[in-house]
């Protein structure tokens, strides 16, 4: 419960950040000289005569960062390379580079991942692909343009033996450097009459506000899923039996079922039942059914068959909210 | 030839002086500030102004902008009008340009013609004519209402947001 509410906060949070970008559209670039003239037009008796005046200044170099969660993502245990998805803009008014790091957030239920790397997600993507940059220094990925919005993987292995529902939650942290260069952007100590740098960034999950910086988080959550298989038999013709007591006496037909059902928080894609017909005895041609359907022998679109000895059920995506899936069919004892 | 340049010099200097001293008519002075909030000495915060120039001024921020004039000759001046185009790279703030004695008109259409806010009309990307806003003004134009005596003067001002 008490994770639930962290997770709605972290969301607010995000939804807060979301609005904070959108008011900082990045404006007027930093150097830019703001000049201001006036005209005074006046009569002396019938002479008509003018003055002028002029100010001006410079635009200082305001530096927003933004970075966002773009989602949270559900992994299985021994995953590679799975990703969390976010935005960094520069809001600011001024190219700047970012030194990038991400790691845990620490907390007692919060389990790690491995091998975390960070990349530039240049195809836009959401996901890992050839042409992604890794991330090395703050050079890697160049100078980011004022309003210029990147999107960025955090990208992690899974490790083997974590437990079904378990999270672990990571921050991207980026801290704006000079544009061309590794060197981490200084806010002006005085207000002089150049471009000064003023930070003006909102605060970040792991950060504060006007220090440079922006962060967000994004979670991993270990959804494993189980197929329970349990498979029944039942006697339904004894050749050899005249009662209601049968026996696996030679040529007796066995009815058998397979019940599935999934638990645990993931979905298990793509589930397909195989079930060879055990020595000795052999299937009863077209006696294949799932949730009562009957289903053809040949391999064509009901998903089920018989081939090579073995019965064949493909049950597609199953979740612990599907209803159980419920397969006969018969053989016959040689 | 050398005391032939310092001549020249010297007259220039002298017609410099000449044209400053006998400036008779009226000066105008443009001031470019931003309000920043200080800590006064009971701890309160209290709204300073400094100078643009010596101030960190990015995009959003306000910029008060006023022009101070005074007539430096010995005769009355009338018909006085100010003109100011707001700046490029800023919007007009509704509602914050004043000045005593005086009457305010903007423009919409770069300076050619002036009228009052409610009278100003733009025309949309449709072309459907509406209201201007303040987003939309290009010049600003002050209109003295009395004449201004000698050694007399005002300030009319205004404020634009950084793009």
């Amino acid at each position: 419960m008490i994770r639930q509410i962290k997770i709605l906060i972290f969301l607010l949070i995000f939804t807060c950040f979301g609005f904070q970008k959108l008011s900082h559209a990045a404006g007027v670039t930093s150097g830019t000289v703001i000049k201001n003239a006036a005209k005074v037009i006046y009569s002396i008796g019938n002479k008509k005569d003018q003055a002028i005046a002029e100010t001006s200044f410079v635009v200082d170099n305001k530096v927003i960062v933004v970075v966002t969660s773009l989602g949270n993502t559900t992994v299985l245990p021994n995953d590679k390379n799975q990703v969390l998805l976010f935005s960094l803009t520069n809001a600011g008014n001024t190219p700047q580079r970012y030194k990038l790091e991400a790691g845990p957030v620490f907390s007692p239920e919060n389990v790690e991942m491995i091998n975390i790397r960070i990349y530039l997600d240049k195809d836009n993507s959401g996901t890992l692909t050839a042409g992604d940059i890794l991330y090395s220094d703050p050079s890697s990925f160049g100078d980011i343009k004022p309003d210029e919005t990147i999107k960025l993987l955090i990208v992690a292995d899974v490790p083997q033996d974590l437990e079904d529902g378990k999270t672990s939650t990571y921050y991207l942290l980026a801290t704006t450097v000079d544009a061309g260069t590794t060197n981490i952007t200084q806010q002006s100590a005085t207000n002089t009459a150049g471009v000064d740098v003023v930070f003006a960034d909102p605060a970040g999950v792991n950060d504060i506000e006007r220090d440079g910086r922006h962060s967000a988080t994004g979670v991993f959550t270990v959804g494993s899923a189980t197929v329970h298989i349990k498979k029944d038999a039942e006697i339904t013709y004894d050749p050899l039996s005249t009662g209601q007591i049968k026996k696996p006496n030679s040529g007796a037909i066995l009815r058998y079922t397979l019940t599935v059902t999934v638990t645990g928080s993931a979905v298990a894609k793509d589930v397909t039942i195989k079930d060879t017909i055990p020595d000795g005895s052999e299937y009863v041609r077209n006696t294949l059914t799932l949730n009562a359907n009957p289903l053809t022998d040949d391999v064509d679109t009901d998903g089920g068959s018989f081939k090579d000895g073995a019965i064949e059920v493909k049950l597609g995506d199953l979740s612990k909210s599907s209803p159980k899936q419920v397969i006969t069919f018969d053989i016959k004892l040689n | 030839m050398l005391s032939k340049r310092i001549l020249s010099v010297l007259l220039v200097i002298v017609f410099a002086l000449v044209g400053s001293v006998y400036a008779a008519g009226v000066e105008v002075k443009s001031v470019a500030e931003v309000e920043v909030k200080v800590k006064n000495e009971k701890g309160e915060f209290e709204a300073k102004r400094i100078e643009a120039a010596k101030a960190n001024v990015g995009p959003g921020d306000e910029v008060i902008f006023s022009n101070h004039y005074v007539n430096n000759g010995d005769q009355p001046v009338t018909d006085v009008v100010i003109l100011n185009p707001v700046p490029m790279h800023t919007v007009y703030v509704e509602k914050t340009a004043g000045g005593d004695f005086t009457k305010i008109e903007f423009s919409v259409d770069g300076g050619k013609t002036f009228d009052a806010p409610e009278n100003l009309k733009v025309k949309d990307k449709k072309g459907r004519e509406r209201i201007a806003k303040a987003e939309d003004y290009t010049h600003i134009r002050w209109i003295v209402t009395k004449p201004v005596a000698p050694k007399e003067g005002g300030v009319v001002y205004f404020r634009a947001k950084i793009k």
